[in-house]
């Protein structure tokens, strides 16, 4: 029974770097270019893997061993979350909160990674992204907060089975969700308005910082993860957002067609939004938590259940 | 690393992880805990205290839940905070160039020194792998707890949650990490130069701990107000010098405790006049006293 | 016949605040220590009460006394009022106590009420009389009118409290003679108006 759904959340680590492929075609295409293939982060990977890697002044332990902890980091978030309704009983809990702790570890250890080297530009992108990431993790657990009422616990499974059908929709608190969650996957993804994942100007990097220093196959291990990172958000967002019927095959088709519907709307998003100031970018998140907290207020209260 | 270093100043440590491995791995480890990070025990704690919260807005009335909620977000926002601020202090103390000569010939303590260190280390590691031995015992502790008792296991098994599963967690994290770093294979790597657009990077270079909080403190300032000052002192038409002192008021002791304490000093001053010094007046308020109690109670309004 | 032993130990009550003397006051508090013996014996009977009221009628008394001779005061201490008016407030204080107490379930009303007045008598004691002697002297019979509670508790308290009331008393009392001799050593005579050094 969990078979099958072991083997898609498995498939994540093949499928991740389409996401962002996917995202980049979408882009060009809006923007009226032809654009590079939706497999292009392969080709990167590819390549990357067969270039040599650098050892920057100061680099150690920690600087070494960062990509292949972050990549785990991502790789047990995978494991986390379900797929369709469904998960591989890997052993690792399907808790939300703990999906919060482990990409929070991912965090420290590039952050911490920067550091060691002691370059300028990835050290501002780590106090830029950790700064987000406080207001952001707000905003994350009010999301988690709200997918977890209707199905009182924070288990991923139950609150995936919370939001099947179309009787959550009635109320006014999923679409505040929606927003909230939106909003999440803006930050988690690093995607304008928040960050310009196209930027090559250091100045303006936040979460293509800390890879600067890094090349080769650690820079293939980190670019992954940022894929993966990709995947596991859209396809939570999936999840406990998008509507779903039927038995586990008609599910994980809806579900990854909602994927790639995320991936059109993030598309969308980064073509007509600016990148925003980033002192501003904590308000942003403010009214998100603003909007979830009404949305909670408005379930506990009894509104529109 | 005081007795190493000479210092506990942030800005003037550095380096220190290769050069003690001990004292810094104890230390590494000590704040990732703090930071909340899995699967130490920080995240453990951390994690109980956000599912009560959760659960409180879950299952409580309209107000106390919105109070759960943005007591919720208060937590998790204070948890990022916590992991700046202690990749900071990480990465000035034990990462990066010495910022000393102390720092550069620091080495690690005897072993006396070592021992009471890396114990506690270890207490942090093992608390963190197997919380869920603790747990029931703690459960039993809590006031109001009812007679069901949660079974003991390894991991945290709440029901209400997902469960928390930190020994197969870090055995996951571990051997992934080992089966990457195999994929990886022999790393084929050039020595390199840190990018500064091409400048050389000197020791001035180096960021300093107001320079990592920085977005921090513009993206707070209107709660904080913190005061700057910058000095600027120039000679000859050439700066000379810039101090820069900077400091963060706190609010809670401006604006509650110091007003409380002074009114509390003030009623204190007001209450000594009550003190005559002779023991027939403190009798007099006595009976005063005995007497006003009967008096209410034989008008009903006391029991 | 209890009815009057009663009334008569907050007559004598009254009477201490009254008098000049201090010898005489001592005697007044003898007689009162006596009346609650007798009423004591007769109310619960036993040897552990009756030793223990008459050490309280003899002893305590004699102790005083003692002490008196030891601190002659040169000149006599004046009162804060005069007798009159130290007579009118402490019978007011009588009077609030035997009206406003509620009954506390102990023994008969009479009794209560007056066990009460007592003590507040005895605090007026405290409050109207300026020589050391006297301070003590309304700490007794506070302490006078809490035996006369226990002792009309129908079925009497048990002897361990009496000898424990007992003990805790003859230390009190121990103590203070000590100190009202060494404050009239330093002094020079034991004018509490004197003894301001209660303060912060």
């Amino acid at each position: 029974m969990n078979g099958p759904a072991a083997v898609v959340q498995l498939a994540g680590i093949v499928l991740a770097p389409l996401l962002p492929g996917a995202i980049q075609t979408l882009k060009a295409r809006l923007q009226g270019r032809r654009g590079a293939s939706v497999l292009q982060p392969y080709r990167t990977l590819w390549r990357l893997w067969h270039k040599s890697a650098v050892d920057p002044q100061g680099a150690g332990v920690i600087y070494r061993g960062a990509p292949p902890l972050v990549a785990a980091c991502l790789l047990a978030g995978l494991a986390i979350v379900p797929v369709a309704g469904r998960a591989g009983s890997f052993g690792l809990g399907n808790d939300a909160l703990v999906l919060v702790g482990v990409l929070a570890l991912a965090r420290f250890v590039l952050a911490a990674a920067s550091w060691e080297t002691g370059n300028g530009f990835a050290l501002m992108a780590s106090a830029r992204e950790l700064m987000i990431s406080v207001f952001g993790e707000a905003l994350l657990v009010f999301a988690v907060l709200i997918a977890a009422l209707p199905a009182h616990s924070t288990d991923l499974l139950a609150m995936s089975h919370a939001a099947a059908g179309g009787h959550i929709w009635s109320g006014p608190t999923h679409w505040c969700g929606v927003i909230a969650f939106a909003l999440v996957i803006l930050v988690e993804t690093g995607r304008q308005p928040i960050d310009n994942p196209d930027t090559h100007l250091e100045l303006t990097m936040i979460h293509e910082g800390p890879l600067l220093e890094y090349a080769g196959r650690d820079l293939a291990l980190l670019q992954w993860a940022g894929a993966a990172r990709h995947w596991v958000i859209l396809v939570l967002g999936a999840g406990l957002y998008l509507p779903h019927w039927g038995g586990f095959a008609a599910t994980l088709g809806l579900r990854l067609a909602g994927v790639g519907v995320l991936c059109g709307a993030l598309a969308l998003i980064e073509t007509e939004q600016a990148k925003m100031r980033i002192l501003r970018v904590p308000a942003l998140l403010g009214v998100g938590c603003a909007i979830a907290l009404a949305g909670a207020a408005m379930w506990i209260g009894g509104v529109g259940i | 690393m005081e007795r190493a270093a000479g210092s506990l100043d942030l800005d003037h440590l550095g380096g220190l992880l290769r050069r003690m491995p001990w004292t810094g791995g104890a230390f590494l480890v000590g704040c990732m805990a703090i930071a909340g990070l899995p699967p130490l025990n920080g995240f453990a704690s951390e994690w109980l205290v956000l599912q009560s919260l959760l659960h409180v807005a879950l299952h409580q009335p309209l107000g106390i839940a919105l109070a759960g909620a943005a007591a919720l977000a208060g937590l998790a926002a204070t948890a990022a905070l916590a992991l700046l601020c202690f990749v900071k202090v990480v990465g000035l103390v034990l990462l990066g160039q010495p910022r000393r000569a102390e720092c550069a010939a620091a080495v690690d303590p005897p072993p006396g020194m070592l021992v009471g260190m890396t114990l506690l280390a270890l207490m942090c590691i093992a608390l963190g792998l197997v919380p869920g031995l603790v747990l029931p015992t703690l459960a039993g502790l809590a006031p109001g707890a009812s007679g069901a008792t949660l079974a003991r296991h390894a991991g945290m098994v709440v029901p209400g949650t997902g469960s928390y599963l930190p020994l197969p967690l870090a055995l996951a994290l571990a051997a992934l990490t080992a089966a990457l770093l195999g994929v990886r294979g022999r790393r084929r790597s050039a020595p390199a130069p840190s990018w500064a657009c091409g400048q050389p990077v000197v020791a001035a270079l180096s960021w300093s701990s107001a320079g990592f909080t920085k977005p921090l403190r513009l993206v707070l300032e209107a709660v904080f107000r913190p005061r700057r000052e910058i000095e600027v002192v120039r000679g000859g038409g050439m700066v000379q010098s810039v101090t820069y002192t900077g400091h963060v008021p706190s609010l809670l002791d401006a604006s509650v405790y110091e007003p409380t304490v002074r009114a509390g000093l003030r009623a204190a001053s007001a209450a000594r006049r009550l003190q005559s010094g002779n023991v027939r007046t403190y009798a007099g308020y006595l009976l005063g006293l005995v007497i006003g109690l009967l008096v209410l109670v034989y008008t009903g309004v006391l029991g | 016949m209890n009815g009057v032993l009663v009334t008569a130990m907050l007559a004598l009550a009254l009477a201490v605040i009254v008098v000049r003397r201090r010898t005489v006051a001592i005697v007044l508090l003898a007689a009162q220590s006596l009346a609650l013996g007798i009423l004591a014996v007769s109310l619960a009977g036993g040897a552990v009460v009756a030793i223990v009221l008459l050490s309280k009628a003899i002893v305590l008394p004699a102790l005083l006394y003692l002490l008196i001779r030891r601190t002659r005061e040169a000149r006599p201490v004046a009162a804060p009022a005069g007798p009159m008016v130290r007579l009118a407030a402490a019978g007011a204080v009588a009077l609030c106590a035997v009206v406003l107490t509620p009954p506390l379930g102990l023994g008969a009303a009479h009794t209560e009420h007056i066990a009460v007045a007592l003590v507040l008598v005895g605090i007026t004691i405290v409050i109207a009389r300026r020589p050391i002697l006297f301070q003590l002297l309304g700490l007794i019979v506070a302490e006078n009118g809490l035996s006369l509670l226990a002792v009309s508790v129908p079925g009497g308290l048990s002897y361990v409290i009496d000898l424990g009331a007992l003990f805790d008393l003859a230390l009190i009392v121990t103590v203070a003679a000590a100190f009202a001799q060494r404050i009239h050593s330093d002094l020079g005579t034991g004018d509490t108006e004197l003894l301001r050094g209660l303060r912060d």
